[in-house]
């Protein structure tokens, strides 16, 4: 008896001093007057690399750093592209654009910016055939006629060059092949890091040597902190100032608190169920639409998804570029029953759904709540939650029934998402459609940003009515920052972005 | 997991005296026909509670129909003793997906206490042919054995079941398999230190002078003398394998999405522990209760089964 006693009271104690242990390490750093000081962020996936060149080009964590270091030649503006590194373009040709730099930019060290340092960037990103150089695949020759100007000639006409552009950050040519640069990188924007532990920790610390006006803040330290509990603690103890991405459920409870401030905004980011059209049943699109009518999605998005998102209207977010609103799918599942028995199932069929741990947010919920709906006219759906190197080899070899993932439109471009997952080429979820390819590649051909537009209306439109995946919600961003902490500026691609903060 | 009150019994040695209130067991079983009342409620309580919960695991989602599809997402989240849209009575509150905790957590004890007896089933009769075979042949057999289960035991048992677990895939086999691999040294070693001690007993040596066989000698006198002390260890397992088993479902390398149990609803609570005690705390609090008896029984059983009273 001694001995169970003794050892239940020892592990009482260890979960005691580990809860104590917990709050030791917060150091309040947070305001000297001035507005400067430290803004501490704990972002919700891990920083593994900072440099957006190679694998991690695409990659949420690393961008969010990236960009505060970084530039690009043009910026996208509240949905308009602008200039920023770049004055001006021009078109001699249609397979060649042409771009005038600004003159009076300094990197940190002090070097100036040239064509070269654009050149040696964009070639980066090619050879390091990371998730973004797919989008240059056409192009041909990079030039700089002259210090100030680049030329990009392609091989067929691109029309999505600007906003392939809003991704290219451009870094010093002399460093750039230097993998130990991207330990502690430099660029021309407001910060540079002073120091970076993979998977835990970047602090940036004030370019002075900035062309536009200086940040406030000294410096920005970042800090993974994986639980999501152990973020919203750390929030509400003032240990940290600002983190983002919560699942909706903890912002209720947030949103009452008087020392803290949360702010929602839409984003290029929406939830997918994708059905794989190459396997039986899914191959009929009138048991993918059964699908879609069988799901009480208003209910469900309403309950469990407060503020966090809103119905889709079409297959890409409003937010993007090129996306129009379609005809809404209502819940109907006599109509479901149906279309069912019309495809030959009238008793329906087995099947499964997987999806990553911890992809989305309140992933587990949403599948279990349409799993119940789907039951309830004789669909049964086996979930399978796999761990992400597992889902993501599964997913790309297209071994798999259904899927469900979320997905954001990084480029804000519509090309980004319809012409890399839906074209017949891309094999992502079995479905073809020679139709849809010849939209696809005609938009991205096309120079003229208003017929691109009307293009990605009529793709979008397909994928949509075909129902190759059902798309039920488009997701909203959240921030949470501390009270005093001022200035912040939500962005759609929901990478926080602390360059015009300050702290008070 | 070999604390000396264990190997004493192992052993057949007298152990030390566990509790100063304990007169009737230094020897003297005749003279005290009646143990203290408090002797006797440390072992009925346990015993009663955990009667409870087969009961409720065994009839409870008979009663309280559960199904683990039907969701119910206006219903989410409610507190205990809430009314839900149905018009029924949610006594323990819903989980995150509106679903009715009392019937989930009754799922949830059938499904750990199936696996906790399986598991122990298995490792115990796999770790009870190891040990006897051990004890009774000695030699090489027993020192490759013995080593290895040494090695395991050497290695912290969650993180061997983590790993087993990771590489075998989720399913209710895998976990009794999993958790059988990480439980039979302990079984072993009891029964081959019980077997020991009676082989060479004079009456095990007297059936051998009547010409018994090796196989009868282990049959009538080894496992009769195996079987208490290993009972008493199984008992104290039940508890380890079950904390292992909910270990295991939070950390969703046990009992798949789709089949409640306690591990897995406690882990469905872990983001609402602020907005939704209940989830998490409950299933949390009834596995607390089930474990802490099964070891106060535990230990009730191995002060009873103390070898000055059970001498054959």
């Amino acid at each position: 008896m001694r001995s169970l006693t003794t050892r239940l009271g020892a592990l009482a104690l260890v979960g005691v001093l580990g809860l104590t242990a917990c709050s030791f390490d917060s150091d309040s750093t947070t305001g000297t007057g001035d507005g400067a000081g430290t803004l501490r962020v704990a972002n919700p996936t891990p920083v593994v690399s900072l440099n957006p060149f190679a694998a991690n080009s695409a990659d949420q964590p690393t961008l969010t750093v990236v960009q505060e270091v970084f530039e690009t030649l043009v910026v996208r503006d509240n949905g308009e592209i602008a200039p920023n590194l770049a004055e001006s373009w021009t078109n001699p040709d249609p397979l060649t654009w042409q771009f005038a730099l600004r003159d009076d930019v300094t990197f940190a060290d002090g070097t100036p910016l040239t064509s070269a340092d654009a050149k040696a960037s964009l070639q980066a990103l090619i050879d390091g055939k990371g998730p973004l150089a797919g989008l240059w695949a056409t192009v041909e020759e990079i030039g700089t006629p002259d210090e100030h100007t680049l030329t990009i000639r392609t091989s067929s006409a691109l029309g999505t060059v600007l906003s392939n552009l809003t991704l290219l950050w451009i870094a010093p040519a002399a460093k750039i092949t230097d993998s130990a640069f991207f330990d502690a990188p430099y660029g021309t924007g407001p910060f540079k890091v002073s120091s970076f532990t993979a998977g835990q920790s970047v602090e940036l610390v004030r370019n002075d040597a900035y062309r536009g006006d200086q940040p406030k803040l000294a410096t920005i330290s970042y800090r993974y902190i994986p639980e999501v509990s152990g973020r919203v603690t750390a929030l509400t103890n003032n240990e940290i100032d600002v983190t983002w991405g919560l699942p909706p459920d903890q912002l209720t409870g947030l949103r009452g608190n008087d020392a803290l401030t949360v702010q929602s905004f839409p984003t290029y980011a929406n939830y997918y169920i994708w059905f794989n059209s190459s396997r039986e049943p899914f191959t009929d699109a009138r048991v993918r639409r059964a699908m879609w009518h069988a799901v009480d999605f208003a209910t469900i998005s309403g309950s469990l998804f407060d503020q966090a998102g809103t119905p889709a209207t079409g297959p890409l977010p409003e937010a993007i570029f090129g996306a129009a609103a379609q005809n809404p799918y209502p819940y109907d599942p006599a109509k479901a029953k149906q279309l069912l028995t019309e495809a030959g199932y009238p008793n329906g069929f087995t099947t499964s759904m997987m999806w990553s741990t911890g992809c989305c947010t309140n992933g587990n919920s949403f599948a279990d709540a349409m799993i119940s709906d789907w039951a309830k006219v004789g669909i049964v759906v086996k979930p399978e939650e796999l761990e992400r190197a597992t889902w993501l080899d599964k997913l790309l070899k297209l071994d798999w029934n259904s899927t469900m993932t979320t997905g954001s439109t990084i480029t804000g471009d519509a090309d980004f998402t319809l012409a890399r997952l839906y074209l017949s080429t891309a094999k992502r979820n079995g479905y073809t459609n020679p139709a849809l390819d010849e939209i696809l590649l005609a938009a991205r051909a096309e120079l003229d940003q208003d017929k691109r537009a009307d293009l990605y209306a009529q793709a979008g439109k397909i994928v949509w009515d075909d129902a190759v995946g059902i798309f039920p919600l488009d997701l909203s961003g959240n921030v949470v920052l501390r009270t005093g902490v001022n200035g912040f500026t939500p962005t759609p691609n929901d990478l926080p972005s602390f360059a015009g903060v300050s702290l008070s | 997991m070999t604390d000396p009150v264990t190997a004493s019994v192992a052993l057949g040695t007298p152990g030390p005296p566990v509790e100063a209130d304990t007169t009737g067991d230094d020897g003297r079983p005749a003279a005290v026909p009646r143990r203290p009342r408090r002797r006797r409620l440390r072992l009925w309580i346990p015993l009663g509670v955990i009667a409870g919960y087969v009961v409720a695991g065994l009839i409870g989602p008979v009663l309280a129909r559960y199904d683990p599809i039907a969701t119910s997402v206006t219903d989410r989240l409610r507190p205990p003793g809430s009314r839900l849209a149905d018009g029924s009575l949610a006594l323990l509150g819903t989980d995150q997906v509106g679903r009715d905790l009392l019937p989930q957590i009754m799922q949830g004890a059938r499904v750990s206490i199936l696996v906790g007896a399986a598991t122990l089933l298995l490792a115990g009769v796999v770790g009870a042919a190891i040990g006897i075979l051990c004890g009774y042949l000695g030699g090489v057999v027993d020192a490759v054995l013995m080593r290895l289960a040494d090695i395991q035991l050497a290695f912290p048992s969650i993180l061997l079941a983590v790993f087993v677990a990771a590489v075998l895939g989720s399913s209710v086999t895998n976990v009794v398999l999993t958790l059988s691999i990480t439980t039979w040294p302990i079984f072993a070693r009891v029964a081959r230190a019980q077997t020991l001690a009676t082989k060479s007993r004079d009456f095990a040596n007297a059936a051998r002078t009547l010409g018994a066989g090796s196989w009868h000698i282990v049959r009538h006198c080894v496992l009769p003398a195996v079987a208490s002390p290993l009972m008493v260890i199984a008992t104290v397992q039940l508890g380890f394998v079950i904390v292992a088993e909910a270990s295991l479902s939070f950390l969703s390398l046990g009992i798949p999405p789709g089949t409640p149990s306690w591990g897995t609803t406690i882990a469905n609570g872990r983001d609402y522990l602020a907005s939704a005690w209940w989830i998490a705390t409950i299933p949390g609090l009834v596995l607390a209760l089930f474990v802490v008896c099964v070891g106060v029984l535990g230990d009730e059983l191995r002060d009873r089964s103390d070898p000055n009273l059970s001498t054959r």
